[in-house]
Protein backbone atom coordinates (compact mmCIF):
# COMPACT_ATOMS: atom_id res chain seq x y z
CA UNK A 1 0.00 0.00 0.00
CA UNK A 2 1.33 3.38 -0.93
CA UNK A 3 2.29 5.64 1.91
CA UNK A 4 0.41 8.51 0.26
CA UNK A 5 -3.12 7.42 -0.40
CA UNK A 6 -4.66 10.48 -1.96
CA UNK A 7 -8.11 10.31 -3.48
CA UNK A 8 -7.97 11.66 -7.00
CA UNK A 9 -10.83 13.67 -8.42
CA UNK A 10 -12.84 12.15 -11.27
CA UNK A 11 -13.92 14.63 -13.93
CA UNK A 12 -17.66 15.02 -14.39
CA UNK A 13 -19.26 13.91 -17.57
CA UNK A 14 -19.54 15.84 -19.77
CA UNK A 15 -16.24 17.47 -18.83
CA UNK A 16 -16.16 21.23 -18.45
CA UNK A 17 -13.78 22.41 -21.20
CA UNK A 18 -12.87 25.63 -19.41
CA UNK A 19 -12.14 24.38 -15.96
CA UNK A 20 -10.44 21.06 -15.71
CA UNK A 21 -10.45 20.79 -11.96
CA UNK A 22 -9.34 17.22 -12.07
CA UNK A 23 -6.17 18.07 -13.97
CA UNK A 24 -5.33 21.00 -11.76
CA UNK A 25 -5.99 19.27 -8.49
CA UNK A 26 -4.31 16.08 -9.52
CA UNK A 27 -1.28 18.05 -10.62
CA UNK A 28 -1.03 19.30 -7.08
CA UNK A 29 -1.39 15.88 -5.55
CA UNK A 30 1.32 14.64 -7.88
CA UNK A 31 3.48 17.55 -6.89
CA UNK A 32 3.01 16.94 -3.20
CA UNK A 33 3.73 13.28 -3.67
CA UNK A 34 6.89 14.05 -5.60
CA UNK A 35 8.10 16.35 -2.84
CA UNK A 36 7.18 14.20 0.10
CA UNK A 37 7.93 10.72 -1.16
CA UNK A 38 11.68 11.20 -0.66
CA UNK A 39 11.02 11.66 3.05
CA UNK A 40 10.04 8.03 3.15
CA UNK A 41 11.62 6.34 0.21
CA UNK A 42 14.61 8.48 -0.74
CA UNK A 43 14.90 8.95 -4.48
CA UNK A 44 14.92 12.27 -6.28
CA UNK A 45 15.33 15.06 -3.78
CA UNK A 46 15.66 18.01 -6.07
CA UNK A 47 12.72 19.78 -4.48
CA UNK A 48 14.07 19.80 -0.93
CA UNK A 49 15.57 22.70 0.93
CA UNK A 50 19.06 22.40 2.38
CA UNK A 51 18.56 21.55 6.01
CA UNK A 52 15.44 19.44 5.57
CA UNK A 53 15.50 16.05 7.23
CA UNK A 54 14.06 12.89 5.77
CA UNK A 55 14.04 9.16 6.29
CA UNK A 56 16.72 7.61 4.15
CA UNK A 57 16.96 4.36 2.26
CA UNK A 58 17.82 1.71 3.24
CA UNK A 59 15.98 1.85 6.49
CA UNK A 60 14.76 4.79 8.49
CA UNK A 61 17.80 6.93 9.04
CA UNK A 62 18.12 10.54 10.07
CA UNK A 63 19.44 11.97 6.85
CA UNK A 64 19.59 15.65 6.04
CA UNK A 65 19.59 17.22 2.58
CA UNK A 66 22.64 19.45 2.12
CA UNK A 67 21.40 21.03 -1.10
CA UNK A 68 22.89 18.51 -3.49
CA UNK A 69 23.08 15.20 -1.64
CA UNK A 70 21.97 13.40 1.47
CA UNK A 71 24.09 13.67 4.58
CA UNK A 72 23.99 10.92 7.17
CA UNK A 73 25.43 10.97 10.68
CA UNK A 74 29.19 10.70 10.87
CA UNK A 75 30.53 7.27 11.71
CA UNK A 76 32.56 8.11 14.78
CA UNK A 77 33.99 4.63 15.27
CA UNK A 78 35.17 4.27 11.69
CA UNK A 79 37.02 7.58 11.89
CA UNK A 80 39.55 6.40 14.47
CA UNK A 81 43.00 5.72 13.07
CA UNK A 82 44.80 2.54 13.96
CA UNK A 83 46.72 2.43 17.23
CA UNK A 84 50.32 3.39 16.48
CA UNK A 85 53.30 2.92 18.76
CA UNK A 86 54.78 6.10 20.23
CA UNK A 87 58.57 6.38 19.88
CA UNK A 88 60.01 6.67 23.37
CA UNK A 89 63.12 8.57 24.44
CA UNK A 90 65.77 6.30 26.01
CA UNK A 91 66.27 5.24 28.77
CA UNK A 92 62.48 5.25 29.25
CA UNK A 93 60.91 2.18 27.65
CA UNK A 94 57.40 1.08 26.93
CA UNK A 95 55.91 -1.58 29.15
CA UNK A 96 55.68 -5.03 27.57
CA UNK A 97 52.04 -5.98 27.36
CA UNK A 98 51.00 -2.34 27.61
CA UNK A 99 52.72 -0.84 24.60
CA UNK A 100 52.37 2.93 24.56
CA UNK A 101 50.27 3.78 21.50
CA UNK A 102 48.22 6.66 20.20
CA UNK A 103 45.33 7.15 17.83
CA UNK A 104 43.34 10.10 16.60
CA UNK A 105 39.85 10.82 15.33
CA UNK A 106 39.64 13.64 12.78
CA UNK A 107 35.88 13.94 13.26
CA UNK A 108 36.25 14.43 16.99
CA UNK A 109 39.60 16.17 16.64
CA UNK A 110 40.75 14.06 19.55
CA UNK A 111 43.93 12.11 20.34
CA UNK A 112 43.96 9.21 22.79
CA UNK A 113 46.81 7.32 24.38
CA UNK A 114 46.98 3.83 25.77
CA UNK A 115 49.67 1.73 27.40
CA UNK A 116 52.40 2.59 29.85
CA UNK A 117 56.03 3.42 30.30
CA UNK A 118 58.75 2.06 32.56
CA UNK A 119 61.53 4.08 34.11
CA UNK A 120 64.02 1.90 32.26
CA UNK A 121 64.41 -1.59 30.89
CA UNK A 122 65.18 -2.88 34.40
CA UNK A 123 61.99 -1.36 35.84
CA UNK A 124 63.92 0.75 38.30
CA UNK A 125 61.93 3.09 40.52
CA UNK A 126 60.85 6.47 39.31
CA UNK A 127 62.39 9.47 41.02
CA UNK A 128 59.88 11.30 43.13
CA UNK A 129 58.91 14.68 41.80
CA UNK A 130 61.11 14.48 38.75
CA UNK A 131 59.87 15.07 35.22
CA UNK A 132 60.77 12.63 32.50
CA UNK A 133 60.64 13.05 28.76
CA UNK A 134 58.64 10.26 27.12
CA UNK A 135 58.68 11.41 23.52
CA UNK A 136 59.80 14.49 21.72
CA UNK A 137 60.68 15.64 18.24
CA UNK A 138 61.21 12.12 16.98
CA UNK A 139 60.29 10.84 13.54
CA UNK A 140 57.22 8.66 13.74
CA UNK A 141 55.87 10.55 16.74
CA UNK A 142 52.49 12.20 17.15
CA UNK A 143 52.46 14.91 14.48
CA UNK A 144 52.37 18.54 15.48
CA UNK A 145 49.12 18.93 13.56
CA UNK A 146 47.55 17.05 16.46
CA UNK A 147 49.05 19.05 19.28
CA UNK A 148 46.66 20.16 22.06
CA UNK A 149 44.43 23.11 21.34
CA UNK A 150 45.25 25.95 23.68
CA UNK A 151 48.95 25.13 23.84
CA UNK A 152 49.31 22.34 26.40
CA UNK A 153 47.31 19.60 28.06
CA UNK A 154 48.02 18.67 31.67
CA UNK A 155 46.28 15.71 33.19
CA UNK A 156 46.60 13.21 36.01
CA UNK A 157 47.35 9.56 35.45
CA UNK A 158 47.89 6.50 37.67
CA UNK A 159 51.06 4.56 38.34
CA UNK A 160 52.28 1.41 40.01
CA UNK A 161 49.25 -0.72 39.36
CA UNK A 162 51.15 -3.88 38.50
CA UNK A 163 53.64 -3.52 41.33
CA UNK A 164 51.00 -4.12 43.97
CA UNK A 165 47.30 -3.69 43.33
CA UNK A 166 46.66 -2.21 46.75
CA UNK A 167 49.21 0.52 46.25
CA UNK A 168 48.49 3.51 44.08
CA UNK A 169 50.53 6.50 43.16
CA UNK A 170 50.12 9.36 40.80
CA UNK A 171 51.78 11.08 37.92
CA UNK A 172 51.09 14.09 35.80
CA UNK A 173 51.33 14.18 32.06
CA UNK A 174 52.04 17.28 30.02
CA UNK A 175 51.56 17.25 26.27
CA UNK A 176 52.69 20.19 24.19
CA UNK A 177 54.56 21.11 21.05
CA UNK A 178 57.58 23.33 21.43
CA UNK A 179 57.75 25.81 18.60
CA UNK A 180 60.66 24.13 16.87
CA UNK A 181 59.11 20.70 17.09
CA UNK A 182 57.52 18.83 14.24
CA UNK A 183 56.06 16.28 16.64
CA UNK A 184 54.30 16.48 19.99
CA UNK A 185 56.22 16.30 23.25
CA UNK A 186 55.01 14.17 26.16
CA UNK A 187 56.46 14.48 29.66
CA UNK A 188 55.47 12.80 32.90
CA UNK A 189 56.14 13.82 36.46
CA UNK A 190 56.12 11.06 39.02
CA UNK A 191 54.16 12.19 42.06
CA UNK A 192 54.97 9.27 44.30
CA UNK A 193 52.95 7.15 46.63
CA UNK A 194 53.61 4.64 49.39
CA UNK A 195 55.71 1.90 47.93
CA UNK A 196 56.41 3.53 44.62
CA UNK A 197 55.67 1.91 41.33
CA UNK A 198 57.17 0.39 38.30
CA UNK A 199 55.22 1.94 35.47
CA UNK A 200 53.13 4.94 34.61
CA UNK A 201 49.91 4.26 32.74
CA UNK A 202 48.76 6.71 30.10
CA UNK A 203 45.43 5.09 29.26
CA UNK A 204 43.37 7.99 30.51
CA UNK A 205 45.30 10.68 28.70
CA UNK A 206 43.65 12.35 25.75
CA UNK A 207 43.51 15.78 24.30
CA UNK A 208 41.70 17.84 21.69
CA UNK A 209 43.41 19.31 18.67
CA UNK B 1 14.78 31.05 -0.51
CA UNK B 2 12.14 29.45 -2.66
CA UNK B 3 9.13 27.62 -1.34
CA UNK B 4 9.38 23.86 -1.43
CA UNK B 5 5.97 23.58 -3.07
CA UNK B 6 4.98 26.15 -5.72
CA UNK B 7 1.33 26.97 -6.09
CA UNK B 8 -0.88 25.60 -8.80
CA UNK B 9 -3.85 27.99 -8.66
CA UNK B 10 -7.24 27.10 -9.98
CA UNK B 11 -9.05 29.30 -12.48
CA UNK B 12 -12.48 30.50 -11.51
CA UNK B 13 -15.20 29.04 -13.72
CA UNK B 14 -17.28 31.30 -15.97
CA UNK B 15 -20.84 31.15 -17.11
CA UNK B 16 -19.91 30.82 -20.76
CA UNK B 17 -20.11 34.58 -21.45
CA UNK B 18 -16.89 35.45 -19.71
CA UNK B 19 -18.61 36.38 -16.47
CA UNK B 20 -17.99 34.68 -13.20
CA UNK B 21 -20.85 32.86 -11.63
CA UNK B 22 -22.27 33.67 -8.25
CA UNK B 23 -22.68 30.09 -7.23
CA UNK B 24 -21.09 29.83 -3.78
CA UNK B 25 -20.65 26.12 -4.34
CA UNK B 26 -18.61 26.70 -7.47
CA UNK B 27 -15.63 28.80 -6.39
CA UNK B 28 -12.96 26.14 -6.10
CA UNK B 29 -10.15 28.67 -6.34
CA UNK B 30 -11.29 30.45 -3.20
CA UNK B 31 -11.97 27.23 -1.44
CA UNK B 32 -8.88 25.28 -2.37
CA UNK B 33 -6.08 27.72 -3.12
CA UNK B 34 -5.59 28.68 0.54
CA UNK B 35 -4.66 25.07 1.11
CA UNK B 36 -1.92 25.26 -1.47
CA UNK B 37 -0.80 28.53 0.05
CA UNK B 38 -0.58 26.90 3.46
CA UNK B 39 1.54 24.06 2.11
CA UNK B 40 3.75 26.37 0.09
CA UNK B 41 4.13 28.72 3.03
CA UNK B 42 5.95 26.22 5.19
CA UNK B 43 9.17 28.04 6.04
CA UNK B 44 12.57 26.72 5.12
CA UNK B 45 14.59 25.19 7.97
CA UNK B 46 16.50 27.63 10.13
CA UNK B 47 20.10 27.45 9.09
CA UNK B 48 23.44 29.19 9.31
CA UNK B 49 27.06 28.63 10.18
CA UNK B 50 26.77 29.81 13.80
CA UNK B 51 24.55 28.02 16.28
CA UNK B 52 22.23 30.63 17.84
CA UNK B 53 22.82 31.77 21.39
CA UNK B 54 19.60 33.77 21.50
CA UNK B 55 16.31 34.12 19.66
CA UNK B 56 12.93 32.46 19.62
CA UNK B 57 14.12 28.90 20.09
CA UNK B 58 12.79 26.31 22.50
CA UNK B 59 14.51 23.24 23.86
CA UNK B 60 14.34 20.51 21.22
CA UNK B 61 14.34 22.97 18.33
CA UNK B 62 16.49 22.08 15.37
CA UNK B 63 18.98 24.14 13.43
CA UNK B 64 20.85 23.25 10.26
CA UNK B 65 24.54 24.13 10.47
CA UNK B 66 25.14 24.69 6.81
CA UNK B 67 28.95 24.67 6.77
CA UNK B 68 29.27 21.25 8.39
CA UNK B 69 25.92 20.06 6.99
CA UNK B 70 24.47 18.79 10.21
CA UNK B 71 21.27 19.20 12.15
CA UNK B 72 21.70 20.40 15.75
CA UNK B 73 19.21 20.08 18.59
CA UNK B 74 19.00 22.71 21.32
CA UNK B 75 19.38 20.86 24.63
CA UNK B 76 20.26 23.61 27.09
CA UNK B 77 19.21 27.24 27.50
CA UNK B 78 20.62 28.78 30.63
CA UNK B 79 20.99 32.41 31.54
CA UNK B 80 24.31 31.74 33.30
CA UNK B 81 25.85 28.91 31.28
CA UNK B 82 24.60 29.81 27.80
CA UNK B 83 23.05 27.71 25.05
CA UNK B 84 24.23 24.27 23.96
CA UNK B 85 23.36 22.39 20.78
CA UNK B 86 23.81 18.68 20.32
CA UNK B 87 24.79 17.41 16.85
CA UNK B 88 22.88 14.80 14.90
CA UNK B 89 25.10 14.34 11.85
CA UNK B 90 28.37 15.87 13.02
CA UNK B 91 30.37 13.65 15.36
CA UNK B 92 30.90 16.49 17.83
CA UNK B 93 29.68 20.06 18.21
CA UNK B 94 31.85 23.13 17.98
CA UNK B 95 33.40 24.13 21.31
CA UNK B 96 31.06 26.50 23.09
CA UNK B 97 33.03 29.01 25.12
CA UNK B 98 31.36 29.19 28.52
CA UNK B 99 30.46 32.74 29.60
CA UNK B 100 31.92 34.15 32.79
CA UNK B 101 28.41 34.36 34.22
CA UNK B 102 28.80 30.66 35.11
CA UNK B 103 31.13 31.66 37.96
CA UNK B 104 29.55 31.71 41.39
CA UNK B 105 32.30 33.32 43.44
CA UNK B 106 34.53 36.32 43.08
CA UNK B 107 38.25 36.01 42.59
CA UNK B 108 38.16 33.30 39.91
CA UNK B 109 38.61 33.53 36.20
CA UNK B 110 37.73 31.25 33.32
CA UNK B 111 40.56 32.58 31.28
CA UNK B 112 43.93 32.56 33.07
CA UNK B 113 45.38 31.11 29.84
CA UNK B 114 43.82 33.18 27.06
CA UNK B 115 44.55 30.59 24.40
CA UNK B 116 42.79 27.87 26.37
CA UNK B 117 39.44 29.17 27.67
CA UNK B 118 36.85 27.07 29.47
CA UNK B 119 34.76 25.45 26.73
CA UNK B 120 32.25 22.64 26.46
CA UNK B 121 31.39 20.38 23.51
CA UNK B 122 28.72 17.73 23.01
CA UNK B 123 29.00 14.70 20.79
CA UNK B 124 26.36 12.87 18.77
CA UNK B 125 26.14 10.14 21.41
CA UNK B 126 25.13 12.48 24.19
CA UNK B 127 28.47 12.84 25.93
CA UNK B 128 29.68 16.16 27.24
CA UNK B 129 33.34 17.19 27.16
CA UNK B 130 35.11 20.00 28.98
CA UNK B 131 38.43 21.61 28.26
CA UNK B 132 40.30 24.77 29.11
CA UNK B 133 41.90 26.22 32.18
CA UNK B 134 40.30 27.96 35.17
CA UNK B 135 41.78 29.32 38.36
CA UNK B 136 42.02 32.15 40.87
CA UNK B 137 42.50 35.56 39.33
CA UNK B 138 45.57 36.04 41.49
CA UNK B 139 47.34 33.96 44.08
CA UNK B 140 46.57 30.31 44.71
CA UNK B 141 43.73 28.12 45.83
CA UNK B 142 44.39 27.00 49.38
CA UNK B 143 44.71 23.24 49.57
CA UNK B 144 42.05 21.14 51.24
CA UNK B 145 39.31 23.68 50.68
CA UNK B 146 36.34 23.19 48.35
CA UNK B 147 34.94 26.45 47.03
CA UNK B 148 31.80 26.19 44.95
CA UNK B 149 33.38 27.82 41.95
CA UNK B 150 30.51 27.48 39.51
CA UNK B 151 26.82 28.18 39.56
CA UNK B 152 24.77 24.97 39.49
CA UNK B 153 24.94 23.06 36.25
CA UNK B 154 21.73 23.58 34.29
CA UNK B 155 19.46 20.86 32.99
CA UNK B 156 20.91 19.62 29.74
CA UNK B 157 24.50 19.86 30.92
CA UNK B 158 24.26 17.83 34.11
CA UNK B 159 25.86 14.40 34.14
CA UNK B 160 23.68 11.32 34.34
CA UNK B 161 25.32 10.57 37.69
CA UNK B 162 26.98 12.99 40.02
CA UNK B 163 30.66 12.32 40.28
CA UNK B 164 34.21 13.46 40.76
CA UNK B 165 36.79 13.98 38.08
CA UNK B 166 40.52 14.49 38.60
CA UNK B 167 41.96 17.65 37.12
CA UNK B 168 45.33 18.58 35.81
CA UNK B 169 46.86 21.39 37.83
CA UNK B 170 49.75 23.82 37.92
CA UNK B 171 52.19 24.21 39.44
CA UNK B 172 52.82 20.51 39.58
CA UNK B 173 54.83 20.03 42.74
CA UNK B 174 55.34 17.23 45.23
CA UNK B 175 56.74 16.71 48.65
CA UNK B 176 60.17 15.35 49.30
CA UNK B 177 59.10 12.20 51.08
CA UNK B 178 57.21 9.71 49.00
CA UNK B 179 56.11 7.80 52.09
CA UNK B 180 54.46 10.82 53.65
CA UNK B 181 50.72 10.70 53.13
CA UNK B 182 50.73 14.41 52.32
CA UNK B 183 53.62 14.23 49.93
CA UNK B 184 51.70 13.96 46.66
CA UNK B 185 48.88 16.05 45.43
CA UNK B 186 45.98 16.35 43.09
CA UNK B 187 42.89 18.33 42.28
CA UNK B 188 39.35 17.37 41.52
CA UNK B 189 35.99 18.77 40.53
CA UNK B 190 32.65 17.49 41.78
CA UNK B 191 29.62 17.80 39.49
CA UNK B 192 26.02 17.47 40.56
CA UNK B 193 23.26 15.59 38.79
CA UNK B 194 19.51 16.15 38.71
CA UNK B 195 19.18 14.80 42.24
CA UNK B 196 20.98 17.83 43.59
CA UNK B 197 20.26 20.55 41.04
CA UNK B 198 21.24 23.43 43.31
CA UNK B 199 24.72 22.14 44.13
CA UNK B 200 27.53 24.35 42.91
CA UNK B 201 30.34 22.39 41.22
CA UNK B 202 33.33 22.66 43.51
CA UNK B 203 37.06 22.43 42.91
CA UNK B 204 39.42 21.11 45.55
CA UNK B 205 43.13 20.51 45.59
CA UNK B 206 44.94 18.45 48.16
CA UNK B 207 48.32 17.18 49.28
CA UNK B 208 51.69 18.25 48.07
CA UNK B 209 53.85 21.05 49.29
CA UNK B 210 52.89 23.80 46.86
CA UNK B 211 49.62 25.60 46.25
CA UNK B 212 48.02 25.61 42.84
CA UNK B 213 46.39 28.24 40.72
CA UNK B 214 45.53 26.69 37.38
CA UNK B 215 43.20 23.78 36.87
CA UNK B 216 42.95 21.92 33.58
CA UNK B 217 39.52 20.56 32.70
CA UNK B 218 40.33 18.26 29.78
CA UNK B 219 39.70 15.13 31.83
CA UNK B 220 36.06 15.99 32.51
CA UNK B 221 33.64 14.04 30.32
CA UNK B 222 30.36 12.35 31.04
CA UNK B 223 27.04 11.32 29.51
CA UNK B 224 24.49 14.10 29.80
CA UNK B 225 21.14 13.29 31.35
CA UNK B 226 19.94 11.55 34.44
CA UNK B 227 19.35 8.02 35.54
CA UNK B 228 18.82 9.29 39.03
CA UNK B 229 15.37 7.82 39.22
CA UNK B 230 16.51 4.41 38.05
CA UNK B 231 19.38 4.17 40.51
CA UNK B 232 17.76 2.55 43.52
Amino acid sequence: MAYFNFTKIVPPAPNDPTVNEATQLNNNWDHIETKLTPYVNGGSLSGLEAGQEFLGTPGPRASVWNGTARREPDDIDAAWTAWTAVPIISPRVTRPGNILKWRQNPLMRKVELRGGVLFDASSNAWTLGATFLITNDVAGGIPGTSFPVGGAMIGPTPTAIAAAPAIVAGAYVTVDKPVANTFCRIRVQYMGGPGGGNFIALDQIWWWY
Amino acid sequence: MHSPTPNYGLVRPTDGRGLTTNDPMNVPDVQINPNWDALAGVPAPNSGTTLPQSGSYNLGDRFYKSDTQSIYVLICKDVNWGWYWRPVHDAISPWFTVPTTCLAIAGWTLNPVPTNPFAIALDARGRCYWRGVVGPTSGNLARNTSPGVFKPLPTGLRPARSGTWMLGHEPVAVGTNGNNLNAWQGARIYLNDNGDPLYQPSIRCFGGTADMNRFHLTGVNYPVGTDRYLDV
